[in-house]
């Protein structure tokens, strides 16, 4: 299988601020990580926040930068310098009210990315928007609301049309889930796992619930204070987890059947 | 033992802005017996968390309220802020989803907790409120509780805020606790934690525990009895174990949407659809859109809570057996 994002000896401190004559800390968010995504998979980053999942994202999307080591995206590196290297990879927030602006209509927040990147407008742009709509389980007559009349579980589907509005090949979903609730929650993740199968789009997952994990994933990624404790086939972390920390992970689960 | 908590008929409406009422509680009935711990289950939106502030009377002021709520036979429903005091803290303790949001950003832990004991004990002795602040620290498992009763909420980490919420619940030393999502903003790890203390604190303090959530296998971890809450009412109360004991079709489709971690289907199960508008009484059983079971007879006439097989069930055709 191709490899579609590689990530060799990704390092990225932040400095805490100095308060008075004390020296500034350094925080290591992200200590020398590596791993590699395969074209078509839904790979899953987990671990407690703190643990550098968000930073290493962030570093992935290019919002933010990162001092050493290096970020592969089909075998070249990512500089962000063209409008084309921006569209491959969506990035999907945590927090669906933050990521859609109040003031923009359904139908603008989907639109506009499209006329930007593919300069198609009137019937064409129309029957895109439709499409896309569709595509996640709204119909049309949303075009005309804004972001307040919609509910979580409805604003996070928006949030996923315009990111599909682009065609991206890797879609990065942080914690997507986590402010919904349990049955639009299973709707949502129904939806990403249509996405990887029908339109083979490969997915970078990034949760705290291992039951969602399971069940979702090809790949698991566990990480703690910046650093990967495991990565391996989700069956084999499951069943044999090598590490302390992910069996400790796995014992938290509510309910958890890895108790016994 | 005798009851502790018993409410009838309770009806909430919200009023809105424009006039419209939202039907958050629809005649509610429930008893809950000294001592028990219940778990109390629903989406967002069906009404768990106006159930839990009706309890200690601290609806905001567009809330319409009927019925009764009787603590320890004594009903607080038409008492005045002056005379729930007694019972706000001293009779009920409550901890609330973010435990950030509930502590007081600007006073020291130490002053948060000592706060509530100095204006309903009446204590002023400093060493004594010290003393008793700390052995409060302990008992909700922190180990340097000096240090942490000295610091600021911002210095503590989101497990440690929770338990020094779970320590000013418990200051007045309450015969209730009740629990709204207390782990929701938490991790996995930390959420284990939580609920580990909250079931060695009831054992120990012999509580009436009230959990609220959202995620049945939380309340699975916690209690025995589970009572589902849909659009306002009760469709489901008994005790459940596993999915083999739900009777209602709701209870089991919340069952069926916590992905399994035994079998990997790659697959989620999904209930369709949303909770009904909540601003319409619909005279049918409310979940009928979204039920896999349904039956002509669901849409025409509503139902009460009656028993099934070991529950009480609002269901015309549960899935254990009703003697007829």
């Amino acid at each position: 299988m191709k490899k579609i994002l590689e990530i060799n000896n990704l390092k990225k401190n932040f400095r805490t601020e100095r308060i008075f004559f004390g020296s500034n800390k350094i925080i290591k968010a992200v200590d020398d990580v590596f791993f590699s995504i395969n074209s078509g998979e839904i790979c899953a980053l987990v671990g407690e926040s703190g643990s550098g999942k968000t930073t290493i994202a962030r570093c992935i999307a290019g919002l933010e930068t990162f001092d050493s080591g290096s970020i592969l995206f089909k075998g070249t590196p990512l500089i962000f310098k063209t409008k084309e290297e921006r569209r491959k990879i969506q990035y999907i927030f945590q927090d669906t009210y933050n990521s859609l602006n109040p003031r923009m209509r359904i139908d603008d927040t989907i639109s506009e990315p499209i006329k930007y990147h593919f300069e198609i407008k009137g019937q064409k742009l129309n029957e895109e928007v439709n499409k896309l709509l569709k595509k996640v389980g709204l119909n049309e007559s949303f075009r005309k609301k804004f972001p307040h009349e919609l509910s979580g579980g409805q604003r996070q589907r928006i949030v996923i049309a315009r990111a599909l509005s682009l065609k991206p090949e890797l879609i990065i979903a942080d914690e997507p889930v986590s402010n919904l609730d349990v049955s639009i929650q299973a709707q949502i993740l129904q939806l990403f796992l249509e996405l990887n199968i029908k339109d083979k789009i490969t997915f970078l997952f990034i949760t705290h619930d291992l039951r969602i994990v399971y069940n979702l994933a090809d790949y698991v990624i566990v990480m703690k204070d910046g650093k990967i404790v495991e990565q391996g086939q989700t069956q084999k972390i499951y069943s044999k987890p090598q590490s302390d920390y992910t069996q400790n992970l796995l014992y938290s689960i509510p309910a958890s059947p890895f108790k016994n | 033992m005798g009851n502790i908590i018993e409410i009838n008929d309770l009806c909430v409406n919200y009023r809105t802005q424009n006039q419209e009422k939202i039907y958050a509680l629809r005649n509610l009935k429930l008893i809950i017996k000294k001592g028990e711990t219940v778990a109390i289950v629903g989406e967002s939106g069906c009404g768990k968390s106006t159930l839990a502030i009706s309890l200690i009377n601290l609806l905001p002021e567009n809330a319409e309220v009927s019925g009764s709520i009787k603590i320890d036979g004594k009903e607080i429903l038409d008492k005045n802020n002056k005379e729930l005091q007694n019972v706000r803290g001293e009779k009920i303790g409550m901890i609330f989803q973010e435990p950030g949001a509930s502590l007081n950003p600007i006073f020291s832990i130490k002053e948060q907790i000592e706060e509530t004991i100095k204006f309903h004990k009446k204590i002023s002795d400093k060493k004594i409120l010290k003393d008793m602040s700390i052995n409060l620290l302990r008992e909700v498992g922190i180990k340097d509780a000096e240090r942490i009763y000295e610091s600021f909420p911002h210095q503590l980490s989101g497990g440690l805020q929770q338990r020094v919420m779970i320590a000013i619940a418990l200051s007045l030393s309450p015969e209730i606790l009740i629990a709204d999502e207390p782990t929701t903003s938490l991790d996995v790890t930390v959420q284990a934690q939580i609920i580990e203390l909250l079931n060695k604190l009831k054992k120990q303090r012999n509580l009436t525990t009230i959990l609220i959530t959202h995620d049945l296998h939380l309340a699975l971890e916690l209690s025995k009895r589970i009572i589902v809450i849909y659009a306002g009412e009760v469709v489901e109360d008994g005790y459940i174990k596993s999915e083999k004991d739900a009777e209602h079709p709701y209870t089991k489709a919340l069952f069926e949407i916590i992905p399994d971690v035994i079998k990997k289907r790659k697959k989620f199960k999904i209930i369709k659809g949303e909770l009904p508008d909540m601003k319409k009484i619909y005279e049918r059983c409310n979940f009928s859109d979204r039920c896999n079971f349904v039956h002509e007879k669901c849409r025409e006439i509503s139902l009460e809570l009656v028993r099934a097989d070991k529950n009480y069930v609002r269901c015309l055709f549960p899935l254990k057996g009703r003697k007829k």
